[in-house]
């Protein structure tokens, strides 16, 4: 009697040892599977935010170009003053392009200047900032000016 | 007797394996999880080509309407001579370009989180402009551009890291 009450102690240490570390196992599981769905939310994060540079970037809205010729990494001045507005007024309709998100074009040399071209921004949010050195282009004086198309994304958790 | 000793050898053998395989995945996880380097890269390559890109086409402010590139250019031929372009606020176009350049690392680069980089002019091996910030010794994204002058191909060089 005494024999198998041993016997039975024992085996239900095994089994508590088992279960703990079958536990543990799931728990490890669950926390590497948590970090690669993590993993892959920032990747898709990051893919967004360099597909909203892009497509800034290359907006016709603003492009420079000379008998229909397009500049790469340029920003006409005089389209710009004009888009800001427009696409501020129109906001719904380029939120497919640029979703949540904050696009600001700045003039730092020779002068500073700051045109807000499409504002669209989510509190409570982690931002993606991604600059994009631009030259800008103004056609009235025939000069060219260094500035910065900063994008800043807001993912929606 | 020789059966229980049995099973209990065949219990730490599983044991055993358990804690093998949980330590396995242990690696595994940390080796897997590593923070995304999709955006970084894009932003070196991009930033590397599109600053030079853009600097040698930027206007000056107050010389006679040169671009960047012009006044490397004048600055690269007149090395060895005082001829250099004045520009309108007294420095000739080697010290003025210079201003031009750290002005805007400063507001690009250096602003945007302490990047280092390293920026040179040369004529074949002779250094006309040199603009660092703690220099390039790791990992970095270089873009060159050449632009023709009477002394020679002038190389332009950015490294940021």
């Amino acid at each position: 009697m005494r024999k198998s009450q041993i016997g039975m102690s024992e085996t239900i240490a095994i089994l508590f040892i088992f279960f703990i570390l079958l536990a543990l196992g799931f728990i490890f599981y669950l926390r590497v599977y948590r970090a690669s769905a993590e993993t892959q939310y920032e990747k898709g994060v990051d893919l967004m935010s360099i597909e909203i540079t892009q497509k800034a970037s290359f907006l016709p809205e603003l492009q420079c170009s000379k008998k229909n010729v397009v500049t790469d990494n340029c920003i006409d001045v005089l389209k710009l003053e004009s888009a800001s507005a427009i696409i501020n007024e129109n906001r719904e309709n380029y939120y497919d392009l640029f979703f949540g998100s904050e696009i600001v074009v700045e003039e730092i040399y020779p002068i500073k200047k700051t045109w807000v071209l499409y504002n669209n921004t989510i509190n409570d949010t982690s931002t993606i900032f991604t600059p994009v050195p631009i030259l800008l282009y103004n056609a009235t004086s025939n000069e060219h000016y260094f500035g910065i198309l900063q994008i800043k994304y807001f993912p929606i958790k | 007797m020789k059966k229980k000793s049995q099973m209990e050898i065949m219990g730490l053998v599983i044991i055993v394996i358990l804690i093998t395989l949980g330590l396995f995945f242990i690696v595994r996880f940390m080796i897997a999880r590593q923070p995304s380097e999709i955006k970084l890269s894009y932003t070196r390559t991009e930033t590397a080509a599109n600053i030079l890109n853009s600097l040698l086409k930027t206007t000056s402010e107050d010389c006679y309407g040169m671009t960047v590139k012009d006044l490397l250019v004048d600055s690269a031929e007149n090395m060895y001579s005082n001829n250099h372009v004045i520009c309108e606020n007294g420095e000739n176009s080697t010290a003025y370009v210079l201003n031009i350049i750290e002005q805007v690392f400063d507001e690009t680069l250096i602003k945007w989180g302490d990047q280092n980089f390293d920026f040179r002019a040369t004529v074949g091996s002779t250094p006309i402009l040199n603009s660092t910030h703690n220099g390039c010794p790791g990992e970095k994204e270089a873009k060159q551009f050449y632009i023709p002058t009477d002394v020679g191909l002038m190389t332009i060089n950015l490294e940021v890291c």
